[in-house]
């Protein structure tokens, strides 16, 4: 047993980090936001130029060959620096193409998803709003040798920054994931204000027609595909979510130790200390089931998707938490726009509710434990 | 990263819970709870069983009658005791025993550590009374020096074991004029002394505790463990020997994986109580909690494996796993609905009332053993660096 880092992640940590303080700032984040936009290409592609985009892609690719540790290490570091989630999207499907695509479409697709050339979102949920495999209801229909798409995709994370999404979509014989150009005539991409100022949009699809190629082979297996799908998007937030709070939770240790009120350091006080003592303790746990999934998952184990479940469960409802007692403590500094804890705050509920929030996840726990 | 035990480690696992399944079947296990004196016998026929497999010493030095067994053994050894409320010497095998093997000189080692190793003695600790709490160095019981021997004088509270142990781990106060932490000596006294009475306290747990009173009691200077008025440093340092044990996790899985069952196999009012979805949702969050609990302990033992202290990640174990298990109890209840409130022997009481007292059970570890609030403070000041007040 052993819960250290490699040197390896060591260093991609500290890569990570100092990214976090040069390359995206917080400042920059706040440009964005400020401007109203939530697609920073020249930020994802200095990502790709750090092969982070190939992070979990084969070497045969051009990829690095890494693990879901290593994912995570990286992620958090990413959550602690607001940085833009345009790389969970893409990296969600360059997976699944990984995965579930043929030989030719890796070989066509996964280098230039590597090199970021190409960005790439997934789009699974509807205006239902769920994850479940019933209500995907974005129609496709065969005719000879196309495939043409109708309805609509909503909460596509990446969807401004994409060139090509992994559309969700329902043939007659079941589920199936299909490559659709952002370009293609009848797509309408609509942006989604959110309080996370995450690039999320509409996607909707008007008998759009793709070549038969266009689909990534799901319909051997698509109820397990599609939990697969969601269990990866679940990791990928989680991992970045535990950042979110591991960095609201720093910020607050700091600000508590040099806040004097009635002549000390609003710290000294036993009310203060036993809520950083729980936003600590909220902090540790999200990072070490979200670590613990991540290597069940390197690891091929069995449990792997239950233990994916309870880490997302877990960091969804410890980020509500968290923050809150964050800007709690914080006090009016922390209700300002020109202190940075509100961001911290905000992105927390994207965190929390993209891919399942705690009650989805749930239910896979207690189906792991109650149905077998 | 590697979340996984060592296979040596794995394998002494599965011996372990070969034995203890076999040896401290399920009759015995609720009287161990109970920690009365009838099923005393029985506790010190498991002890012996287990000196005989060399597992009270195990994690001992080779030169003190052990086996150098590892930490991650050690650790692996509490949680399945912990699992099958085996009556495992904890306080003689784990706190005196290193404490003798630091502080302890020749004679007492000679004396103690063989007759712990094999299951015939185990100790009660003399450290709480009725004024001294969460304040232990506050304690006031006395032991005047007069010529070769200590004079005892004063009570002890929450005595647990004092009716079945050998001896006694006192923490007794022989400089009154001092600074309170530095007035205190750690002195071993034989339960069988004159002038010591035990009284039982029964707890709303049926737990037998019990408060203590020392009249007189005469105790040779020989049993003075260390330096005189150096106890304090001594209790604490008996403390940190087994970390990764601040909670160890077993019971708390044991009673959860039988709460499961009874989920999966009841049907009341026609519909299988693992269908209703607030059930499923209360089920899931228990076992998040027990997971997250389970990490907490692999990482206080890694830290220890290590050879390192864990100063915060003791404290957050112990604090998250006491009200984790809490909870659990809490939500079985909900879960049981009226069933939960039945005793052992009502009809159509559930796993034999066993929730039922469980529910009496976890009001106390959440105070016991350093209570919560100041694990919270632990972990704010000494785990980040918050300032005292």
């Amino acid at each position: 047993m052993d819960l250290a880092l490699s040197e390896l992640q060591e260093i991609l940590k500290s890569t990570a980090r100092d990214f976090g303080q040069r390359d995206f700032t917080i400042a920059r984040y706040r440009q964005f936001i400020d401007r109203g936009e939530t697609v920073d290409h020249e930020t994802f592609h200095k990502m790709a130029n750090l092969q982070w985009t190939g992070l979990l892609v084969d070497e045969a690719f051009g990829g690095v060959g890494g693990g879901w540790v290593d994912l995570l290490v990286l992620l958090e570091e990413m959550g602690k620096a607001l940085m833009p989630m345009t790389y969970m999207a893409h990296m969600l499907a360059t997976l699944a193409i990984q995965e579930f695509g043929s030989e030719e479409q890796r070989r066509n697709l996964l280098p230039e998803l590597v090199a970021g050339r190409l960005v790439a979102a997934v789009a699974v949920t509807e205006m239902s709003a769920t994850y479940d495999e019933s209500d995907v209801l974005c129609a496709v229909r065969q005719e000879q040798d196309t495939y043409v798409l109708s309805g609509v995709k909503s909460f596509v994370r990446g969807g401004m920054a994409a060139d090509v999404y992994l559309i969700l979509g329902r043939l007659a014989e079941g589920l199936a994931l299909f490559l659709v150009e952002r370009r293609a005539s009848g797509v309408t991409v609509t942006a989604l204000a959110n309080i996370g100022d995450d690039d999320q949009t509409l996607v909707t699809l008007n008998d759009v027609s793709v070549p038969a190629t266009s689909l990534i082979g799901m319909k051997a297996h698509p109820w397990t595909a599609l939990r697969r799908i969601i269990d990866m998007g679940a990791l990928i937030e989680a991992g970045y979510g535990v950042g979110v709070m591991a960095r609201d939770t720093s910020m607050t240790i700091d600000y508590v130790k040099d806040r004097i009120q009635f002549a000390r350091p609003i710290g000294t006080f036993q009310a203060v200390q036993h809520q950083v003592a729980d936003q600590v303790t909220d902090v540790d746990c999200g990072r070490y089931l979200s670590l613990y999934a991540a290597w069940a998952t390197d690891e091929r184990k069995p449990e792997a998707g239950a233990a994916i479940a309870r880490a997302k469960a877990w960091v969804s409802d410890a980020l509500r938490r968290v923050v809150r007692t964050g800007n709690q403590l914080h006090g009016g500094i922390g209700f300002s726009r020109e202190y940075d804890i509100h961001l911290y705050y905000q992105r927390a509920k994207t965190c929390e509710l993209i891919f399942g929030f705690a009650d989805l996840h749930r239910e896979h726990v207690a189906a792991a434990l109650l149905d077998s | 990263m590697d979340f996984a035990l060592p296979a040596e480690a794995e394998r002494f696992r599965s011996d372990l819970r070969e034995f203890i399944s076999r040896e401290w079947p399920k009759e015995l296990q609720k009287q161990a709870h109970e920690n009365s004196a009838e099923a005393y016998p029985e506790v010190k026929e498991f002890r012996r069983k287990l000196a005989e497999r060399g597992w009270i010493a195990h994690s001992w030095p080779k030169e003190y009658g052990g086996r150098s067994g590892s930490v991650l053994e050690q650790y692996i050894l509490q949680e399945e005791m912990s699992y099958y409320s085996a009556p495992y010497p904890k306080v003689g095998a784990s706190m005196v025993a290193p404490t003798l093997m630091h502080f302890g000189n020749e004679e007492q080692k000679r004396q103690y550590l063989p007759q712990i190793a094999s299951g015939e003695i185990d100790f009660c600790l003399g450290y709480s009374e009725p004024d001294a709490g969460s304040d232990l160095a506050s304690l006031q019981i006395r032991a005047e020096e007069d010529g070769d021997f200590f004079v005892i004088n004063g009570v002890k509270r929450w005595t647990s074991g004092a009716h079945r142990s050998e001896y006694c781990w006192l923490a007794a106060r022989t400089d009154p004029a001092a600074p309170k932490h530095r007035g205190i000596s750690l002195i071993i006294v034989p339960m069988d002394s004159p002038g010591l009475t035990v009284r039982p306290i029964w707890t709303m747990a049926d737990h037998r505790t019990n408060e203590t009173y020392w009249e007189n009691v005469r105790v040779p200077r020989a049993n003075l463990v260390g330096e005189l008025n150096r106890g304090w440093y001594y209790v604490a340092a008996a403390l940190d020997f087994e970390r990764f044990s601040a909670f160890p996790t077993g019971e708390f899985r044991a009673v959860f994986d039988r709460l499961v069952r009874t989920v999966k196999e009841t049907i009341r009012g026609g519909q299988p109580l693992k269908a209703d979805p607030l059930i499923r949702q209360r089920i899931a969050q228990i076992s998040i909690e027990l997971e997250a609990t389970q990490i907490l302990g692999h990482r206080v033992a890694w830290l220890v494996s290590k050879g390192e202290i864990p100063n915060y990640e003791a404290s957050m174990l112990k604090m998250y796993g006491t009200e984790a298990q809490q909870r659990m109890a809490h939500a079985a209840t909900e879960i049981l609905g009226l069933y939960g409130q039945l005793r052992e022997g009502a009809p159509g009481a559930p796993l034999d009332g066993e929730i039922e007292r469980e529910y009496r059970a976890v009001v106390m570890p959440t105070f016991g053993a350093g209570a919560n609030e100041l694990q919270r403070s632990i972990i704010a000041t000494r785990g980040m660096g918050l300032p005292r007040a």
